[in-house]
């Protein structure tokens, strides 16, 4: 490679930095080549070695302070060789592993706006399913409450009639129909033994089975929301 | 040599050979200069020129030479303030050094 050959590929090489800069840099080669003599021309393009090593630590030195180093042999680019000297240039001498957990670090952020964005935009869906579930949710525990009341006032009605049974069939048999009074009786004292039985059914439902199902419930609950929270 | 030479002490030989120049100095001459006390390539130096040019501890102009401009570097003022830092900076981290290899204790 002769020396016009070096500078015109350096030239070309440089064309992504300020003409300012390449200006500059093309006149110091330029006239190193000058200083140099005619006679020193290849061994100086021997050391230079390429105009894309050239353009590199010219390139490297940019802006970039960080990743450069400079050691006997010549310009070495920390980011291609790993090397921390020990003490020194604390501000100047940065690993390139330093620089790329910044670069995650945006990443991150980015990720995160993202993720933020796509919950403000798809919220018409997926509080759509929020609410429906807490509907169906408030909807089993009204459900199961109705039933429960419904039992009650059930057993309720059976007293009730077996009373108001009882006392007409009593009254009856009082003004002289034996029978249909007996019979009336009967069939209330009838009815208070379903209704007692119903109250048994019902201390139970009330007393044991929904304190359990409310305890399942809330354990449920908290085991979803446990796994959440690990998983977080 | 098996040491590196760090950025901040590259600055400051080159400083150190510049300032030694009472009238300027030019590329060329300057890398032979710093060669005669470290081994750096051709290609090493621009940069480190370049810098101090634009942190104003070095200042350029040409000067007409054989039919051509040279460009010629001379240190400025706040560059020889900066190169007493570094020969400071230096004395301290150097003898420091020395004196621990020679196997005397450090006060």
């Amino acid at each position: 490679m002769s020396r016009k050959e070096f500078m015109e590929k350096l030239e070309q090489l440089l064309m992504d930095i300020p003409p300012e800069e390449r200006q500059e840099a093309l006149t110091y080669y330029n006239g190193y080549f000058e200083d140099a003599g005619e006679e020193n021309e290849e061994s100086i393009i021997q050391e230079l070695e390429s105009p894309e090593k050239v353009a590199r630590i010219i390139k490297a030195d940019m802006g970039m302070d960080a990743e450069k180093e400079y050691t006997e042999a010549g310009f070495e680019d920390t980011r291609f060789r790993q090397h921390r000297e020990v003490g020194g240039q604390e501000n100047r001498e940065f690993t390139f592993q330093e620089k790329s957990e910044a670069g995650q670090t945006t990443d991150k952020t980015t990720k995160t706006v993202l993720l933020v964005l796509l919950a403000v935009v798809t919220s018409p869906l997926w509080l759509g399913i929020l609410g429906a579930a807490a509907g169906l949710i408030l909807g089993a525990v009204g459900t199961l409450l109705g039933l429960l009341f419904a039992a009650a006032m059930i057993v309720l009605s059976f007293y009730i009639a077996a009373f108001v049974l009882g006392g007409v069939g009593i009254s009856m048999f009082v003004g002289g129909g034996i029978a249909a009074g007996t019979g009336l009786c009967g069939i209330g004292l009838l009815l208070l033994a379903v209704a007692v039985l119903g109250t048994v059914c019902c201390v139970w439902l009330f007393g044991r089975f929904l304190p359990w199902l409310v305890r399942k419930f809330i354990e449920l609950c908290g085991r979803l929301f446990y796994r959440k929270g690990r998983a977080a | 040599m098996v040491f590196n030479t760090g950025a901040a002490l590259l600055d400051a030989i080159v400083l150190a050979v510049v300032s030694k120049e009472e009238d300027g100095t030019y590329g060329y001459k300057i890398t032979q200069d710093v060669r005669k006390a470290i081994e750096v390539s051709e290609s090493t130096l621009y940069p480190v020129l370049r810098r101090l040019q634009k942190d104003d501890c070095l200042e350029v102009y040409d000067v007409e030479c054989g039919g051509r401009n040279r460009r010629y570097y001379r240190i400025t003022e706040q560059g020889g303030i900066q190169l007493n830092l570094y020969k400071t900076e230096w004395e301290n981290y150097s003898s420091k050094i020395s004196l621990l290899f020679s196997g005397e204790e450090i006060v």
